[in-house]
């Protein structure tokens, strides 16, 4: 019966028996804290990217047991459990990143460290003090409220904790001015793999010249090294004025240009953002006001009045010489006001294919150009969105709109790979690695791989930490995933996808007779989506009338990191 | 592999009618749904798992599980989707009907949504689809249908009790301006009812009751899914509104302000008369200046934003303006006007999952004790109990009030609320809401 008896959170059914290790785990930890609901651990198998169905036969994304700890102590208990049974652990903060990091190689306990999200402000040593669950939006809050601000915070801040942030050496918001999460970070408090709960740097004076700084390696281990519980950042007093500019530009080439004389100025904003001309059709499709076609700047200024008065001005003058328009005040704001929504764009998807990627800053418009030829040769909606991460790099997010539920979206997947081969090829490197690209990393970094390998090995022998990730890429079955088999299973869907785009092509321009011209492209993708979907609301009918449909791979999901 | 993996076969009753499936209190649930579930998928495919709205949802905060959250009810609710059958329908698991329910409706996720994602408006279209096929709400909730059903309110109260905060004051039951006291003012805060009949009254106005004929609004009935009640009850205030020859009707609690309003059209139940919520009349009334305060009221005050007020009817600068002008001053919660976070009394949650309704209405007082105010002022029953229960649990010494009290106190009319204290309340053990 519904409702009766449902405080519980369900029955297991049949043929889901949990193993021995997680009733043991449930019986010894506090009640609550252990879930072993095969419906509720169903859905801990993902993070921001759903799995392919086919994903599902190299890897076991499902955990065993859910762990949602209330404090650092149950935490360090959990792990010391896991040490004994030799059960692997994944820590998860939000999930909304796409690269499989929060996600298990196969089963094992899932950490849900939302749970610890104290936050403190020390105004006498000018710090936060977060728990590795704590939203960053309600971190910000808490340091505005007591007169201060955030040096830097994520895009995703009104949904992603500290902890994730962290262990993806977060780059974002505020990092051209005060650089990423790893310049503010002054202290952590890790459980390390052989379960000591320790603090790795000071919580009041910087850790420069005191030894090994192993809180840098956590910083962007992917949870491979330990489960951060805890972190103390720096604050920066609050501004006298936060003042936004937008800037739109012809095309990706004097936006690109623009950018580089800012870089190489001594004008320094708090943020700079950046969207190329197929985010801002893709912003118009959404029914939104974009009054610049080619490229558009956001950026935003910080401090006292009269310096970003000036800053702000000169900004202008660098915008005019590169050959762009500075936009209205009220446009510039509601950019900025916008800046942690950049991705509405998957509305229209309904499936967001992303990778993020950091490139040269000098060689940003070749690297948008080629982006842009990719998303074409797929023959998809896309479009680029793009931080200056500081003077020298910059941080892009190239992503096509698709729709998974179309069967031969599953090619499309080779997207992702090819726009981070084109970063590498162009000196640049994938943003993140997780259990997706974790293949790649011998071919990024080469000879210190080893080094790499040693100090996993070292702190974590039984490779019990976050096992499959980073620098370990390995299927549920232990097998090595070989970096050549990977490269040619992406790069080989990818070419099927693109033969398809071509078919397609041809066919539209049967159909049309080649009357259309290119700038109609945008249309016709929206035409054949729209006989897509009318396709789709057809078999739905006959389902309904009694003829069962088969749905696709699975239920769920839109975005592939 | 599915979620909520279970077994599509079995023999379920017939598609319901609208209302007729509707589980009733003490009647035993379905768990098999033939009716097809709601066509809103479409647009949930859009859910980019971001968790913007699991961060800001009261109930996920409270409870952490990905159950609770609406990313986690759009997966499992697609599973649902897939799974059903023409000739089958879907077997709907307990967690998915609790998870339905662990909900406060506040709103908060279709704001913050990423894809603009309008997930309270889906949100009750998935209960109203679990109660037509009999699958929800939950028996937690029977005391509150029982209590519609019998009574006509959600507190198992006496309909013969509920015009008991109007004794001696002698009012009509005609008149063009109506003042509808709600369940809730009626027989939780009757000094919220007295207090506002007093301050219109100073304004020249003669209301009109409706006594103990007034009805239920149904807004409980609508939070629940319940089309039947809802149906009856609105038909009823409809009638006795029209009977009443109203041109205005007053109501200080914004479940009815916003049943009236969004949900009666909705339905098919026009009101032929304007609603106005308690707070835009007095703000009118200040305006067009017939509302004047000699002096302001000392001390520091906050206002909090009921959702109902807030962020589903639009109402939130006329509080801000009548409490500006007779207090000294008026500071504002960190979350506030469309980010405001729900007091944890809506959506049934208060009925059936209490402690988290405290718990969460203890985070407004953590708040509102941040901005150093000693008085919260708030224009919602609903609100003004659950936010004085968390902070009587966290023994914070939060004064708690609703707006017409301090309207009263800075007129100086004191003296006409005798017998105006709060009553005791009558659900067992709990109030529902």
């Amino acid at each position: 019966m519904a409702g009766k008896g449902t405080k519980g959170r369900g029955g297991r059914k049949g043929g889901d028996a949990p193993p021995d290790w997680a009733r043991l785990l449930e019986r010894r930890m506090d009640p609550g804290l252990v879930c072993l609901d095969p419906a509720e651990l169903q859905l801990y198998d993902r993070d921001a990217a759903p799995l392919p169905a086919s994903a599902k036969w190299a890897f076991n994304p499902r955990p065993d047991a859910v762990v949602r700890p209330k404090n650092a102590d149950q935490v360090r208990k959990v792990v010391r459990f896991a040490i004994k049974a030799g059960v692997p652990i994944v820590p998860r903060g939000a999930a909304t990143w796409g690269f499989g990091g929060a996600v298990p190689n196969n089963g094992g306990i899932v950490f849900d460290l939302q749970g610890l999200s104290d936050i403190h402000v020390d105004r006498d040593t000018m710090t936060v003090t977060a728990g590795a669950g704590a939203i960053w939006r309600d971190v910000q809050d808490m340091a505005e409220r007591r007169g201060y601000m955030l040096p830097a915070y994520p895009t995703s801040a009104p949904g992603s904790t500290v902890g994730g942030w962290i262990n993806t050496g977060g780059v974002g918001v505020g990092a051209f001015r005060y650089g990423g999460i790893e310049r503010q970070v002054r202290a952590l408090r890790v459980v390390l793999p052989n379960g000591e709960h320790v603090r790795l740097g000071f919580d009041r004076v910087i850790p420069n010249s005191s030894g090994y700084d192993i809180k840098s390696l956590i910083i962007g281990s992917e949870g491979t090294l330990g489960i951060v519980t805890e972190a103390t950042l720096e604050l920066q007093p609050a501004p006298e004025e936060f003042r936004p500019l937008a800037a739109g530009f012809p095309t990706s080439k004097e936006l690109g240009d623009f950018i580089q004389l800012l870089a190489r100025s001594r004008i320094t904003p708090y943020h700079v953002s950046f969207y190329d001309s197929s985010h801002l059709s893709n912003l118009e499709r959404l029914g939104e006001d974009v009054p610049y076609k080619g490229g558009l700047v956001s950026l935003v200024f910080e401090g006292y009045s009269a310096m970003v008065g000036w800053e702000w001005e000169a900004t202008a003058e660098l915008v005019r010489r590169a050959g762009g328009e500075v936009a209205g005040e009220r446009f510039a704001n509601t950019t900025w006001d916008e800046h942690m929504f950049d991705l509405r764009v998957a509305r229209d998807g309904p499936t967001l294919l992303m990778n993020e990627v950091f490139v040269p800053l000098s060689r940003i418009s070749e690297v948008m150009a080629g982006m842009a030829r990719i998303i074409n040769s797929h023959n998809v909606l896309g479009g680029i969105v793009g931080t200056a991460a500081s003077r020298s790099t910059a941080s892009l997010m190239p992503y096509a709109l698709v729709d998974r539920r179309k069967w031969s979206t599953f090619f499309a997947f080779g997207l992702v790979d090819e726009f981070a081969q084109l970063a590498m090829d162009l000196g640049g490197r994938p943003a993140g690695v997780g259990l997706w690209m974790a293949y790649q990393m011998p071919e990024l970094h080469g000879e210190s791989m080893g080094a790499m390998v040693a100090i996993k090995k070292a702190l974590d022998p039984k490779d019990i930490m976050n096992p499959g990730k980073l620098v370990h890429a390995v299927s549920k079955f232990d097998i090595k995933l070989p970096a050549a088999v990977m490269n040619l299973g992406t790069k080989s869907i990818s070419m099927v996808h693109t033969l398809l785009a071509d078919s397609g092509r041809r066919k539209r321009d049967a159909r049309s007779n080649g009357s259309k011209g290119a700038s109609e492209a945008a249309e016709m993708v929206e035409e054949e989506r729209a006989e897509d979907l009318e396709e789709e609301r057809a078999a739905m009918e006959a389902a309904e009338a009694g003829i069962d449909t088969e749905t696709g791979d699975d239920s769920e999901g839109t975005k592939e990191g | 592999m599915q979620l909520l993996a279970g077994t599509t076969k079995g023999k379920g009753k017939a598609p319901a009618k609208k209302g007729q499936g509707e589980a009733e209190a003490g009647r035993s649930r379905n768990q098999l749904a033939k009716e097809r579930p709601p066509l809103f998928a479409e647009e949930l495919w859009a859910c980019m798992y971001c968790n913007y709205c699991s961060a800001e949802c009261p109930t996920a905060r409270e409870v952490g599980w990905e159950s609770t959250t609406p990313r986690g009810k759009i997966r499992m609710f697609k599973s649902l989707v897939d799974q059903w059958r023409p000739n089958r329908g879907v077997e709907v698991p307990d967690a998915f009907v609790r998870a339905v329910y662990e909900c406060t409706s506040c709103g908060r996720c279709s704001v913050v949504c990423h894809v603009g994602i309008d997930f309270l408006t889906h949100h009750e279209e998935l209960r109203r689809w679990l109660a037509r096929s009999g699958c929800g709400p939950m028996e937690d909730h029977d005391v509150m249908v029982r209590s519609l059903k019998n009574y006509g309110n959600p507190y198992l109260s006496p309909s013969r009790d509920r015009a008991r905060w109007a004794e001696g004051l002698d009012l009509p039951t005609k008149g063009e301006v109506l003042y509808f006291a709600g369940c809730s003012d009626s027989f939780v805060h009757p000094d919220v009812a007295r207090r506002t009949v007093a301050v219109l009254g100073a304004l020249g106005m003669d209301v009109a009751y409706l006594g103990n004929d007034e009805p239920c609004c149904g807004s409980t009935a609508v939070r629940l899914g319940l089309e039947g009640p809802f149906a009856d009850l609105a038909s009823d205030v409809r009638r006795r509104i029209e009977g009443s020859g109203a041109k205005l009707v007053v109501t200080a609690c914004p479940g009815c302000s916003s049943a009236f309003r969004e949900y009666y059209p909705k339905a098919g139940f026009d009101l032929d008369v304007e609603v106005i919520h308690l707070t835009e009349l007095l703000d009118r009334e200040l305006r067009e200046g017939r509302l004047r305060f000699s002096d302001r009221l000392p001390g520091r005050y906050v206002y909090y934003d009921p959702c109902h007020l807030g962020r589903i009817d639009g109402v939130f600068e006329p509080p801000r303006r009548v409490l500006e002008a007779c207090v000294e001053e008026v500071v504002e919660l960190a979350r506030s006007h469309e980010e405001s976070l729900c007091c944890g009394s809506g959506g049934g949650l208060k009925t059936a999952f209490p402690d988290q309704a405290t718990s969460i209405g203890g985070r407004v007082v953590e708040m509102a004790q941040d901005t150093g105010a000693d008085t919260l002022v708030t224009a919602c029953p609903w609100c003004e109990t659950n936010i004085g229960d968390a902070s009587a649990a966290k023994t914070a010494g939060l004064r708690v009030v609703d707006i017409i009290e301090v309207v009263h106190q800075a007129l100086h009319l004191d003296e006409a609320v005798e017998g105006t204290e709060k009553r005791k309340r009558r659900a067992p053990g709990r109030l529902v809401g």
